[in-house]
């Protein structure tokens, strides 16, 4: 359905979401599947934007910094799939792990409740934002996210991660 | 105080405070790339207005239709600091969303279930 792979500013997220929206009304997604493809797009780019390994521009100035992931967006016989990736670096994998299997195996009443928690504790040390990403991902998708890590050099890895709604 | 009106962005919301007949809006669309940047203000503009008016009753209405994990957790301060105002006046809250989007609606849920000292009212509308 759509696939976007390079450098990812703000900019772009909102201009793919508004394609995204289009694309699903004129195919008559209905209301609330097409909010929870939007939410699990925009939390997943957002976490492209803070997190990828590749960027260019200075790592201190926010604003400068623009970072590279791969975008998908399309659909099996499960539901509609996203799919984000992009680099990160292998030293930093095993914390990655850490986060991600916090939600691993969770149903919906556990995932809100660590939602919950981790929005009262604020955003996690070391961490460019709201950690909350991952946890409102996986409450809004219909099968639990599933995470990949391949390790492409002794310094990067490739991380991605696949929603179906 | 000044009256507040923001028009709404592709990624942050509008907003309207009206002082002076105590009625507060947000509504539209939040997921700008900081959230806390573009809410500080707003927020410390109703802390203000929390220790100044302190008896009037006030109405805070939400029609937001998306927002994203770090804007939920401004919201979530904002809630404390409405229920906070509640302790001492009448305050009402209301979560308008659309009845298809069940996400809002859960939301709406979720933020009425900490709220201990004012009215919170859910309010579903349709497309006509």
């Amino acid at each position: 359905m759509f696939c976007y792979s390079g450098y990812v500013t703000q900019k772009i997220l909102v201009a793919i979401g508004e394609t995204i929206k289009k694309k699903l009304e004129v195919e008559e997604t209905e209301l609330g599947k097409t909010k929870k493809v939007f939410s699990i797009f925009v939390e997943g780019v957002q976490n492209v934007i803070r997190y990828s390994a590749d960027s260019i521009g200075e790592s201190d100035e926010l604003d400068n910094e623009v970072r590279y992931g791969i975008v998908t967006i399309g659909s099996n016989t499960k539901g509609i799939t996203v799919q984000c990736g992009n680099l990160i670096f292998t030293k930093d994998v095993t914390r990655m792990k850490e986060r991600v299997d916090l939600i691993a195996g969770k149903d919906k009443d556990e995932l809100k409740k660590l939602y919950k928690q981790q929005m009262m504790e604020g955003p996690e040390e070391g961490s460019k934002g709201a950690s909350l990403g991952f946890l409102e991902m996986a409450r809004r998708a219909g099968y639990p996210l599933e995470f990949s890590f391949e390790e492409v050099s002794e310094e990067y890895t490739f991380f991605c991660i696949n929603a179906i709604i | 105080m000044d009256n507040l009106e923001i028009s709404a962005t592709e990624t942050t919301p509008e907003i309207k405070f009206d002082f002076d007949s105590h009625y507060f809006l947000f509504g539209g669309e939040s997921y700008p790339e900081h959230s806390d940047e573009f809410y500080r203000p707003i927020l410390e503009l109703i802390q203000k207005y929390s220790q100044n008016e302190l008896e009037s009753s006030a109405t805070f209405v939400f029609r937001l239709t998306y927002f994203n994990s770090s804007s939920a957790r401004v919201l979530m301060k904002l809630f404390e600091l409405i229920d906070e105002m509640g302790e001492n006046r009448e305050i009402k809250i209301e979560w308008h969303y659309h009845e298809e989007d069940d996400t809002m609606e859960e939301f709406g849920e979720d933020f009425s279930d900490d709220i201990e000292n004012a009215n919170f009212k859910l309010i579903s509308y349709s497309d006509d």
